[in-house]
C-alpha cells in the first residue's frame, strides 16, 4: 500500500511538473532571453506585456525564446540570472524595470557581444555616480507622463470634473503618469473653460503596490466626498481602487495594459505599447540594425503610448477627439510636463481661472522624477514650521496611542 | 465636505467591514491557542481559503455569466432593440462589447421604458437584472451588465468553501504540533511560507496569471426594511456586505460553544492544564484537534471575506490581516468580549489613516497617515507591558502535550 501510494505520489510529481517545464525542456540554445523583475511573466502589467511581445515575435521569426526568474529582488540575483541566459545561449537579453540599472551596467561590460535591452531605465552604477550605456545595449523609456495626459484629458471631454490620482509608490513612471494626468485634465479644463475639481489632496502615492482595505477606504473616502473618477497607476493596488469605485457606483483608470476586462468601473486605460515596443527593438536585431548606446523613447511620437479606444467606456468622448489630442501630442503643439517643476511650468501657461484652480499642486511637495531608486523620496518641506508641527504632531499621535491603550487596560481592568 | 451624519454613515459601516474578518481570525487564534497550540499560520491559511473561495466564486460566476449571456442575446436583446426603435424611433445596437450606449432619453422615458420592459419579461427573469442593462438613461454592454448581477449565494458558498479549505489546511498544522510534538511556531511559519506560494503556481496553471478576479459586486446597498431604519438603517444596514452579518453571527455562535458549552470547557481546560484534563478522561488529542481545526475553519472564512470586501481580485495576499488578528488576539488578552474591542480599534485606526481627510479637525492636524498606521501597535505594546503580570494567556499554549509531565 506504501508503495503503491509513493509510486503515485511520483507520477503526480513527474507529470504535474511536466506541464511548466515545457519552456526548459526544449534542447538547444535560446537566442532571446528575458529576465523577470519583481513581478511575474503574467503580472497584467509589464512583465506580461515584455514577454507578449518576446512571444509573439519570436514565433513570428522562429526564433528561440526563454524567461529567467532571478531568485530574489536584488543586483546580484540579477547578474546571476543574466549569467545563466548567457550561457543557456542568449543573444538578447530583455530586462523589463528601472530595477536592472545597475545589473545591466554591469552585464554590458561583461558580455559585450550580447545585447541587452533595458526597459524603463538607464544603466548605471549603484550609487548613480556613473551613468554609461555601452554600445550593446539599448535603453527604452517611455513617455508615462503623454499616457497619463490622454487618460486626464479623456476624462475631463467625457464630462467628468472631480478627479483623483493614486499612484503605487513615487517611482519615476508612476510619477510620470500622475504629473501628465494632472496637466491633461487641466489642459482639457482650460479648452472647455470649466473649473476642475481635482486639487492636491485627491493626489497621492499608497506606498505599495499590493490592494488592501486601507486603499479601498482612502478610495471609497474620495468617491463619497465627489471624486468621480480616479487614476490608478498602482499595480494590484489597483484592483482596491476597482472595488472602491464599484461600491460607489463610480469609474477609475487603469494602468500600463487595457485593464477593462477587470472590472465594468474601468473607463479607459492608460497604455504602454511594452509589446510593440520590444517587438522593434528585436526587429533590429534581426535586421542587423541593432543601435546601442542611446536611450531610446518611446512616445506619441513612435506609438509609444496610447488609450485602447475600443473597449474604453466613453459615450461622448470618440475616436475623433482622441486623433486630435493625439495629433497634438505628436506635433509638439502640446508639450506635456514629466516631472513636477515642468507641471508648474505647464500651469504657468494656462488661463488665469486655470492657473488659480491649480494652484495646490504647485505649492504641493511632490517628489521629482529625478528620484530615481525606487524609494519615495520627498522633497524637503519649504519651511521649518511645518517640520516641526510634523514632529510634534507625530509625538502627539504616539501620545494618543499610549493613553489610548493605557484607557483600555484601566476600563477593562475595573470590568473584572 | 460631507456634513457630520454622512460622515458617520460613511464610517461606520467601513469600520465594521474591516472588524469583521480581523475579529473572526482573532477567534479562530482564540481557539487554537485555548485549546493549547499556537497557531501564527493564519496568514497562510488565511491565503489559502481566499484563494480556494475566490475560485469557487469565479466559477460560479462563469456558470452563471454563459446563462445569463445567452438569455441577453437570444431574448432580451432583440426585444428592446424593437421596443426602442418603436418607441422612440432611435436605433439602438446592443452587443457583448458595445460599451455604453447613450440614448438621450428623458427620465420619464427612461422610467416607461424600465417598466415596460419589466412587464414583458415579467416572471423570467429579476428587475434587477432588467435594471443593470439600462442604467441612467445609457445602456451598457451586456458583459458589463452581467457584473452588476449581484447573486448572495455565490458569496456564501464561497466563505463556506473558504472554511472548508481552512480545516484542510490547518490539519497539516495539527498533524505536525499535535501528533509529531513538533515546535509550532516552525511549522506554522512553514504554512505561511507555502500558502501565497502555492496560490500562485496553481492560480498560474488555471488561469495563467496569478489573479484570480471576482467581477461581481457582492456588497448590499440596503437591507430590505432594516435599512429604512432611521440612523440604525443607515449606519448598519446600508453598504454592508452579508459576510458581515453572517461573520457576527458566527462569531456569537463560537462565543456561546466556547463559554456555554460542555465542550468548549474542555477545550479552556486543555490549554490550561491538559494533564489535568487527560486525568479526567478527556482526550486531549481530540480536542486539540478540534481547536486547530475551528481556527483553520474561522481563518479561511476571514480570508474570503478580506477578498469579498477590500479587493475585487485575489492576488495572493491578504495584507496582513492575519498577522494583525493575532496582534488583536493579545491586545484582546484572550478573551472574545475584548477581541471585538480590540478588533474595533484596530479597524478605526486603519479606516482613519485612510480617511483622515474627509474630517475636519483630523485634516487640520495634516498628520501623515502612517502615523495612524501605528497608533494600534503601541498600544498593543503599552497593553503588553501593563497586563504581562495578569495575561490570560492560556498556560499550556505552545507546549506539545506530554501526557508523563505532571
Amino acid at each position: 500500500m506504501k508503495k503503491l501510494l509513493v509510486l503515485i505520489a511520483a507520477f503526480v510529481l513527474v507529470f504535474g511538473l511536466n506541464n511548466t517545464t515545457d519552456v526548459l525542456a526544449a534542447d538547444g540554445d535560446f537566442e532571446i532571453a528575458m529576465i523577470t523583475d519583481s513581478g511575474t511573466i503574467d503580472d497584467e502589467s509589464f512583465n506580461q506585456g515584455t514577454w507578449e511581445g518576446i512571444t509573439e515575435f519570436c514565433d513570428a521569426e522562429g526564433l528561440t525564446y526563454k524567461y529567467y526568474k532571478p531568485a530574489e529582488i536584488s543586483d546580484n540575483a540579477y547578474l546571476a540570472a543574466i549569467d545563466l541566459a548567457v550561457q543557456g545561449g542568449a543573444k538578447v537579453v530583455v530586462t523589463p524595470g528601472f530595477l536592472f540599472e545597475s545589473s545591466v551596467y554591469a552585464a554590458q561590460t561583461t558580455y559585450p557581444d550580447v545585447k541587452f535591452i533595458l526597459i524603463d531605465g538607464v544603466p548605471h552604477t549603484p550609487d548613480y555616480a556613473t551613468f554609461e550605456t555601452a554600445a550593446n545595449t539599448m535603453p527604452i523609456l517611455f513617455n508615462e507622463h503623454e499616457s497619463g495626459f490622454l487618460a486626464g484629458y479623456a476624462a475631463v471631454k467625457e464630462g467628468y470634473t472631480s478627479l483623483g490620482f493614486t499612484g503605487g509608490m513615487a517611482v519615476p513612471a508612476v510619477v510620470k503618469f500622475g504629473v501628465g494626468f494632472v496637466a491633461g485634465a487641466y489642459y482639457a479644463a482650460e479648452e472647455m473653460d470649466i473649473v476642475l475639481d481635482f486639487n492636491s489632496d485627491r493626489y497621492t502615492y499608497f506606498g505599495d503596490f499590493g490592494p488592501s482595505d486601507e486603499h479601498k477606504n482612502l478610495a471609497s473616502s474620495w468617491y463619497v466626498s465627489g471624486t468621480e473618477v480616479i487614476f490608478s497607476a498602482a499595480g494590484g493596488a489597483g484592483a482596491s481602487v476597482m472595488a472602491a469605485a464599484s461600491d460607489n457606483s463610480a469609474l477609475m483608470i487603469g494602468v500600463d495594459i487595457d485593464q477593462s476586462g477587470q472590472s465594468a468601473t474601468v473607463l479607459t486605460s492608460a497604455m504602454k505599447q511594452l509589446g510593440e515596443a520590444v517587438k522593434q527593438a528585436l526587429q533590429l536585431y534581426v535586421d542587423d540594425a541593432f543601435v546601442g548606446g542611446t536611450t531610446v523613447t518611446k512616445g506619441a511620437v513612435n506609438d509609444g503610448v496610447a488609450l485602447p479606444m475600443d473597449t474604453s467606456r466613453f459615450t461622448t468622448f470618440n475616436q475623433a477627439a482622441y486623433d486630435a489630442i493625439y495629433a497634438k501630442l505628436v506635433d509638439g503643439t502640446v508639450v506635456v510636463p514629466a516631472s513636477h517643476e515642468e507641471l508648474v511650468t505647464f500651469f504657468t501657461e494656462l488661463d488665469a481661472t486655470q492657473y488659480a484652480a491649480a494652484k495646490s499642486f504647485m505649492d504641493f511637495d511632490a517628489p521629482s522624477a529625478d528620484a530615481i531608486g525606487g524609494t519615495y523620496t520627498p522633497a524637503e518641506d519649504t519651511t521649518e514650521e511645518v517640520k516641526n508641527n510634523e514632529v510634534l504632531f507625530g509625538v502627539l499621535g504616539v501620545v494618543i496611542g499610549a493613553a489610548a491603550g493605557a484607557g483600555v487596560m484601566f476600563f477593562m481592568g475595573k470590568k473584572q | 465636505m460631507l456634513s457630520f451624519s454622512e460622515l458617520i454613515y460613511f464610517i461606520v459601516p467601513l469600520v465594521i467591514a474591516s472588524t469583521v474578518p480581523l475579529a473572526l481570525v482573532a477567534l479562530g487564534a482564540l481557539f487554537s491557542e485555548r485549546s493549547g497550540v499556537v497557531n501564527i499560520a493564519l496568514e497562510g491559511i488565511m491565503l489559502m481559503g481566499a484563494f480556494v473561495g475566490a475560485l469557487t466564486i469565479k466559477n460560479l460566476e462563469i456558470n452563471d455569466d454563459k446563462k445569463l449571456l445567452s438569455f441577453y442575446e437570444n431574448d432580451f436583446v432583440p426585444y428592446v432593440e424593437v421596443y426602442v426603435e418603436e418607441e422612440f424611433d432611435k436605433t439602438v445596437t446592443l452587443a457583448e462589447n458595445s460599451f455604453y450606449v447613450d440614448l438621450n432619453l428623458t427620465q420619464a422615458q427612461y422610467d416607461k421604458m424600465i417598466e415596460d420592459v419589466n412587464a414583458h419579461f415579467n416572471g423570467d427573469i429579476s428587475d434587477q437584472e432588467v435594471n443593470t442593462i439600462a442604467t441612467s438613461k445609457t445602456f451598457k454592454s451586456i458583459s458589463d451588465s452581467i457584473q452588476d448581477v449581484k447573486t448572495q449565494r455565490y458569496a456564501i458558498i464561497g466563505i463556506l468553501v473558504g472554511a472548508l479549505v481552512g480545516i484542510v489546511f490547518s490539519l497539516l498544522h495539527a498533524f505536525a504540533s499535535i501528533n509529531m510534538k513538533a515546535n509550532q511556531i516552525i511549522s506554522a511559519t512553514a504554512l505561511n511560507m507555502f500558502a501565497p506560494a502555492f496560490a500562485i503556481f496553481t492560480a498560474r496553471q488555471i488561469f495563467e496569471t496569478q489573479k484570480v478576479t471576482i467581477l461581481r459586486n457582492y456588497r448590499i446597498t440596503s437591507v430590505p426594511l432594516l435599512g429604512d431604519i432611521p440612523v440604525i438603517g443607515d449606519l448598519f444596514f446600508k453598504g454592508a456586505y452579508l459576510s458581515t452579518y453572517l461573520g457576527i453571527a458566527i462569531f456569537v455562535i463560537a462565543v456561546l460553544v466556547l463559554y456555554k458549552t460542555k465542550w468548549g470547557l474542555r477545550l479552556r481546560s486543555c490549554g490550561e492544564n491538559p494533564q489535568a484534563a487527560d486525568s479526567l478522561g478527556i482526550n486531549i488529542y481530540k480536542i486539540r484537534y478540534a481547536g486547530v481545526m475551528v481556527s483553520g475553519a474561522l481563518a479561511g472564512m476571514g480570508g474570503v471575506i478580506f477578498v469579498l470586501s477590500f479587493a475585487a481580485n485575489f492576488n495572493a495576499t491578504v495584507s496582513g490581516f492575519g498577522f494583525l488578528a493575532l496582534a488583536v488576539l493579545i491586545f484582546g488578552n484572550w478573551k472574545p468580549g475584548r477581541i471585538i474591542f480590540a478588533a474595533l480599534f484596530f479597524a478605526s485606526m486603519r479606516v482613519l489613516g485612510s480617511v483622515h481627510t474627509l474630517i475636519p479637525f483630523l485634516e487640520e492636524l495634516k498628520l501623515q497617515p502612517q502615523i495612524y498606521a501605528m497608533i494600534p501597535y503601541i498600544a498593543t505594546l503599552v497593553v503588553l507591558a501593563i497586563t504581562s503580570k495578569n495575561s490570560a494567556a492560556p498556560r499550556a499554549a505552545g507546549e506539545p502535550y506530554d501526557p508523563g509531565k505532571r
